[in-house]
């Protein structure tokens, strides 16, 4: 444990033990929650606040994108949880169960807390579940190059132009309009007039569906600036470039004549305070998830939404108008940012067709057709793998989406007999020594069960177990589209159950080797999340990896034809946090109308997904990625 | 809430064609026939909301909504016979070695089948989709000749069916993606597919025709989201009942379809022995109040000369009447607030509005014309100019005027009788930006100046819940008015979007009429009950009120934004058989499911833009007062010009209905 970490796990004892407190006089709530998570499709619990854990009431709905949970805080007892933490030595499970007197229950009851809305996880209780951090505009870390100035202080430009006071500061700045802006020893002055904003374009673009950016800011209040007087100066973000007017998505703007300061949301006024004086301090808090937050001397005066889907290339723009840019004038004394970026699942930055080559770099057309990708790493190369015609094939990847096969026979083929209907789904894993496929082996009915291959480094066939490592068993009368993850100790499963009543539900199964069989984790969450028993819609392709300390589980749902990409988050594989849709129809190419077939590769700072493009015609292999930081959950 | 009619169709409203013109005809709610007292408000929810003993579709209150319309309009009709059937068929897969499709005949009518394949799918598919977002009928038959295959063990590898499909082409090997799918199989087996996965079945005999009817209705789903909802009727069996097809965003919004959404319709076959017959498809010719025709005499300004002292940087919100004189078919009355200053400098300095007046006499009753147009010059009412932004001294003293909206009162001959006129104006003088509402009788012609009142006829100070009244409108309470009016207002609340709309009942002296020692007053519309399409905020109702024998309607044009900025038009609509009722309530206003009718990203409000820089400042509506089977829009939109400024524009626009 790094002593980061240590430090963190304090933390945590201290936030649990205040829960443990709280909880103190919770009976109540704890009876409700267990009520309710006896039924799979209970009612939505209510929240009594926050931070406290008194009026949670049950869990209920599934969804596409429903937040609320279904769960049973039972489960905890019946299952090893310290075994199936994603983060031994560093989970909540175990910073909740060291506090004396607290029982696996309250820490299950926090879960269940934690994930009862979309915004639960916010609440500074929820920090000790690494879940929490997923789709969290308060879980980020800072960029390493940040794209915005961390300050430029405009009254000691006095006197320079603008491009020299930016560049003093380490950055650059680009004003737009017919009469440049003014420094002078009350800030930076813009131009403009009742047809025309002057404005300036600070530093570079900043992806706002993944960064979170804290932008402060203090203004100079114009002086003697009458009821009709035109003298105004703000801070926005514009994803188009300044023309004439700035178009303020979202920003602070503050009006002489007014003498209030606006945030702007969509280029219309959202929220309205008071200037204060030339001291005060505007901050503008910006997540990626869409909330914005308007702090004047640190003290919060509002919140709101935006939509970062619209800004995820946007300009730090400095605005106003100020007819004659006088000493009297609006001004921007001064202006610091922050800039960080979190784990939205949702923002993905590359979407891109995969293209497969031979080992001569001819491309294979055909090859785009493959199913059911999957990708791993052994820490020098990643492998991709996809099934066609009831055969594995695989490559290795030679940049974002280029995979070169390392044959062109199959990798593994159908040879025993419950592999006579043929072999697909295929998931890679590295062990440290040798790659590992798990995939859907099919007999000569259809029927699945999973069958495991194996390879060394240097192979470049898979050998087949001859019997499934996971064979069908009791109620279960096929089961296929299986992905594994494996960290010391302990290998687990996820596959698709079909039932004898015709419904099917994602099962998690777990062993510490593989030869000695699974075991099967009991009244997990997932298995009411993602039971479907009607002929509309279908859950398939689960893709699980553990990503700063979570367990992420991606899979994909059909309604009617479309497919799209969904994710739940877990600590320990028993309580699931659903986050809705994260990977949908682009909207134009391969994947226009939907995605499918995910399967994630958790890498430094990064999560990579291959996937299946649904264009109406057909499913071709897609490549998308998106920034998420490795370690911020133990600072969370 | 609820919503009483299901779906219209989401964007796509530029120029009308004759195929999609618009088709709301409203029958009288009831006919007299069902006694209830109320109104069957949802029409599909099982339930007998007015307890006159009719459920849903039963009821004839429900005649016209989509749930229940059986009036049809024809947009496919094959019958196979045609020499060259790739003239409006697509042969897919189109990669491949060209096939024909053999076309034996049965009974009389053509067939086809048998698509050169004994391994792959083939299919022929509209090269033009057909309009289902407002519901739709596709019908067709299916014959089998061979009895043996998909049954007792033998493979089901010979089909032929029918596919309603987003695509127009499938992959080699591949079946179309299927929306909804029925394939008859050899032996006779039919099954019902989506995405290929089964959702009904049922048998045939061989050799005989088996008639399948697919009929789709648009509803709202528990997210009210619009979807289809589709019944299958194989022969006489309706084997599927209410399945979501698909959601109507989903569907495709191009070509034939670019009004109303639709779906490709194919037959897709499969080897030998099992073909598709006559296949015809129809649209519901029902409700679409989001279709508009859009009329060319496209207003400005400066067309209607308005003086530049009081609307040179902006001309919005209109207000529209009509009426009939001596000498044209048709008169109208157009009221338009406008400003010297622009509204985008709102956010940093106070602007200031008047209202100017145009009348034009000479219509012949089709279209406007650009001139001919009678104004008021300068100001109706209102300072001029009316803002003083930048201006040493400014004019502390003006009064802003803003968001006129006119009732005409109309005599048997729909000769006018009077004309109300209502705006919004700031109160007191040195408070600027509160406003309170303003109602003036009578408003004579445009070169008739209104003076602004000292005091407001609803001031803020009445309606402690709002710190500022905006956007108002009247309708009658009785169809001659002779118990007054409810006056519809926007209640602004704080620094950001409205998001309530109210109604205070005034008399017909033009006073407030009280209830508690208050105004009597309430909440007609709230964003945050109206669904995602309003949920930052709405504003400007535009009611229009129907009388009828027995009983009333009330619909109400409103905007509303999605997000900030996102203006786009919505409609909501109340009815009651109980008239009596306005004098002391108003019947609850329900939206329609797909809101908004108008989009901000439709092509009506963005052709001509430049980038995405065109916004919707207004909506006036009004009946044609020589047909009154014909509604008059006015959409004002903003428009971004190239190289900076900003220029308004007043688009006509009309929908047919027929009176209730």
């Amino acid at each position: 444990m790094s002593s980061n970490r240590r430090i963190q796990r304090w933390r945590w004892l201290g936030i649990a033990a205040a829960f443990a407190v709280l909880l103190g006089g919770c009976g109540e709530g704890i009876d409700a929650r267990n009520d309710a998570a006896a039924g799979p499709t209970g009612g939505t619990g209510g929240l009594g606040g926050a931070d406290s854990f008194e009026g949670v009431g049950g869990g209920g709905a599934d969804g596409p994108t429903g937040v609320i949970i279904n769960g049973n805080i039972e489960v905890v007892d019946r299952n090893p949880v310290g075994t199936l933490v994603a983060d031994p030595g560093n989970s909540g499970w175990e910073a909740v169960t060291a506090i004396d007197m607290s029982t696996p229950e309250q820490y299950a009851t926090l879960a269940l807390t934690c994930y009862a809305s979309p915004d639960a996880c916010l609440a500074e209780s929820c920090g000790v579940l690494a879940s929490c951090c997923v789709d969290n505009g308060t879980c980020c870390k800072p960029l390493a190059d940040p794209a915005l100035p961390p300050e430029i202080d405009f009254q000691t430009c006095n006197g320079l132009d603008l491009n020299s006071c930016a560049v003093g500061e380490g950055t650059t700045a680009v004003a737009v309009g017919p009469s440049p802006p003014v420094i002078n020893e009350r800030g930076l002055i813009l131009g403009g007039d009742a047809s025309s904003e002057g404005s300036a374009i600070i530093g570079d673009p900043v992806d706002l569906g993944t960064t979170r950016v804290r932008v402060d800011v203090e203004f100079a209040l114009p002086i003697g600036c009458g009821a009709s007087c035109l003298a105004s100066a703000g801070a926005t973000f514009s994803s188009t470039t300044p023309g004439a007017f700035v178009d303020a998505e979202v920003g602070l703007l503050l009006s002489g004549s007014r003498n209030e300061v606006s945030l702007m949301i969509g280029d219309a006024v959202a929220d309205t305070f008071d200037a204060g004086t030339d001291q005060t301090r505007w901050s503008l808090i910006l997540s990626p998830e869409g909330r914005v937050e308007v702090l004047r001397n640190d003290v919060e005066q509002g919140a709101h939404f935006f939509d970062p889907s619209t800004l995820r290339q946007a300009s730090l723009v400095l605005f106003g108008r100020n007819l004659s840019q006088a000493q009297n004038s609006a001004a921007i004394r001064r202006i610091e940012v922050q800039t960080s970026f979190c784990d939205i699942p949702s923002s993905w930055d590359v979407r891109a067709p995969v293209v497969i080559t031979d080992d001569m770099d001819t491309v294979l057309p055909t090859e785009r057709f493959g199913r059911g990708p999957s990708v791993a790493s052994d820490g020098t190369e990643v492998r991709f793998a996809y099934g066609i015609d009831g055969e594995i094939f695989w490559g290795r990847t030679a940049g974002v989406g280029l995979v070169q096969l390392i044959s062109p026979a199959a990798a593994l083929s159908p040879s025993f007999t419950h592999e006579t209907g043929g072999v697909e789904d295929p998931d890679l894993v590295f062990d440290g020594t040798d790659w590992h496929l798990f995939y859907t082996a099919r007999d000569e009915n259809g029927v699945g069960s999973i069958g495991h291959a194996v390879a060394t480094a240097v192979d470049t066939f898979l050998t087949a177990d001859p019997s499934p490592t996971l064979p069908i068993a009791s109620d279960v009368v096929s089961l296929d589209v299986p992905t594994v993850h494996r960290r010391a100790g302990l290998w687990v499963l996820i596959a698709r159950a079909t039932l004898a009543s015709g419904a099917t539900e994602l099962r998690a199964y777990y062993t510490s080797a593989l030869n000695t069989g699974w075991s099967r984790i009991v009244d997990s969450s997932l298995e009411v999340l993602t039971r479907i028993q009607e002929p509309g819609s279908e859950i398939t392709g689960p893709s699980l990896v553990v990503h700063n300390g979570a367990y992420q589980l991606y899979l994909a749902r059909r309604s009617g034809t479309r497919w799209t990409v969904e994710l739940l988050a877990s600590d320990e594989l028993l309580l699931w946090r659903p986050l809705g849709e994260v990977l949908g129809p682009s909207g134009d190419g391969f994947d226009r109308l939907g995605a499918r077939a995910p399967d994630a590769i958790s890498l430094t700072d990064q999560i990579a997904l291959v996937y299946e493009g649904q264009n109406g015609v057909s499913f071709e292999l897609g490549w998308a990625e998106r920034p998420a930081p490795s370690d911020t959950a133990s600072a969370f | 809430m609820r919503a009483l009619v299901v779906v219209i169709l989401l964007g796509s409203m530029s120029g009308c064609t004759l195929l999609n013109a618009p088709d709301r005809k409203l029958q009288p709610p009831d006919g007299g026939v069902d006694g209830g007292a109320g109104i069957e408000l949802f029409c599909d929810d099982g339930l007998d909301d007015d307890e006159d003993s009719f459920f849903d579709c039963e009821d004839a209150d429900c005649a016209e909504e989509p749930a229940c319309c059986e009036r049809r309009s024809p947009t496919l009709d094959e019958d196979w016979t045609a020499a060259d059937l790739r003239l409006t068929w697509v042969f897919g897969p189109t990669t491949g070695n060209p096939w024909l499709p053999a076309r034996p005949t049965f009974e009389g009518a053509t067939f086809v089948g048998n698509f050169e394949s004994n391994d792959e799918p083939r299919a022929l598919i509209s090269s033009d989709c057909v309009s289902l977002a407002l519901g739709g009928w596709v019908n067709t038959t299916l014959r089998s000749t061979d009895e043996t295959g998909c049954t007792n063990g033998a493979p089901c590898d010979r089909y032929a069916g029918v596919v309603l499909s987003v695509a127009t082409d499938l992959t080699p090997g591949s079946k179309l993606q299927d929306e909804l799918a029925v394939t008859l199989h050899a032996g006779g087996l039919v099954l019902v597919t989506q995405a290929d996965v089964e959702v009904a079945r049922t048998t045939t005999g061989i050799d005989q025709n088996t008639d399948v009817e697919i009929i789709v209705r648009p509803t709202l789903n528990d997210e009210a989201q619009p979807i289809l909802r589709a019944t299958v009727t194989v022969g006489s069996d309706v084997v599927l009942e209410g399945f979501l097809m698909s959601r109507i965003q989903d569907l495709v919004a191009t070509g034939e379809c670019e009004q109303i959404p639709g779906l490709h319709v194919a037959a897709q076959s499969q080897g030998d022995g099992v073909y598709v017959g006559p296949l015809t498809t129809a649209k519901q010719d029902c409700a679409n109040p989001g279709q508009f025709e859009k009329q060319v005499a496209t207003l400005t300004g400066e067309s209607l000369q308005f003086a530049p002292s009081w609307g040179s940087a902006y001309v919005g919100s209109p207000a529209l009447a009509s009426s009939r004189n001596a000498v044209s078919d048709v008169q109208w009355d157009l009221i338009v607030e406008g400003s010297n200053d622009s509204p985008e400098l709102e956010p940093v300095a106070h602007v200031g509005y008047a209202i100017g007046h145009a009348r034009d006499t000479t219509d012949e009753g089709d279209d406007w014309s650009l001139d001919g147009w009678t104004t008021s010059g300068g100001p109706k009412a209102g300072d001029d100019p009316p803002s003083c932004v930048g201006v040493p001294g400014g004019c502390d003293e003006n009064v802003s005027v803003r968001e006129p909206h006119l009732l005409a009162e109309l005599n048997e001959d729909q000769a006018l009788r009077d004309l109300v006129l209502s705006f919004a104006r700031e109160v007191p003088p040195n408070a600027p930006d509160i406003f309170g509402i303003q109602i003036l009788r009578p408003v004579g012609g445009p070169m008739t100046p209104a003076a602004v009142p000292a005091t407001p006829t609803l001031s803020p100070d009445d309606v402690p819940e709002c710190t500022s009244l905006r956007d108002p409108s009247l309708i009658p309470v009785d169809p001659e008015a002779q118990q007054g009016y409810w006056l519809f207002f926007t209640c602004v609340q704080g620094a950001g979007a409205a998001t309530e709309i109210h109604a205070v009942r005034i008399s017909r002296a033009l006073e407030v009429v009280l209830e508690g020692g208050g105004p009597l007053r309430r909440i007609v519309l709230t964003a945050d009950e109206l669904g995602p399409f309003a949920a930052a905020g709405i504003r400007s109702a535009e009611p229009l009120i129907s009388f009828a024998e027995d009983g009333l309607r009330l619909r109400i044009w409103f905007l509303a934004q999605s997000t900030p900025g996102e203006w786009g038009i919505a409609l909501a609509e109340a009815r009651s058989h109980d008239v009596g009722m306005l004098a002391f309530e108003l019947p609850e206003a329900l939206p329609f499911p797909v809101n908004p009718i108008l989009s901000s990203d439709s092509p009506l409000v963005r052709s001509d833009c430049l980038g995405e820089d065109c916004s919707i400042t207004g909506i006036a509506v009004t009946r044609r007062a020589d047909d009154q089977e014909v509604l008059r829009f006015l959409l004002a939109r903003r428009v971004n010009l190239p190289g900076g400024g900003r220029t308004d524009q007043l688009i006509p626009l009309e929908q047919m209905w027929r009176m209730p």
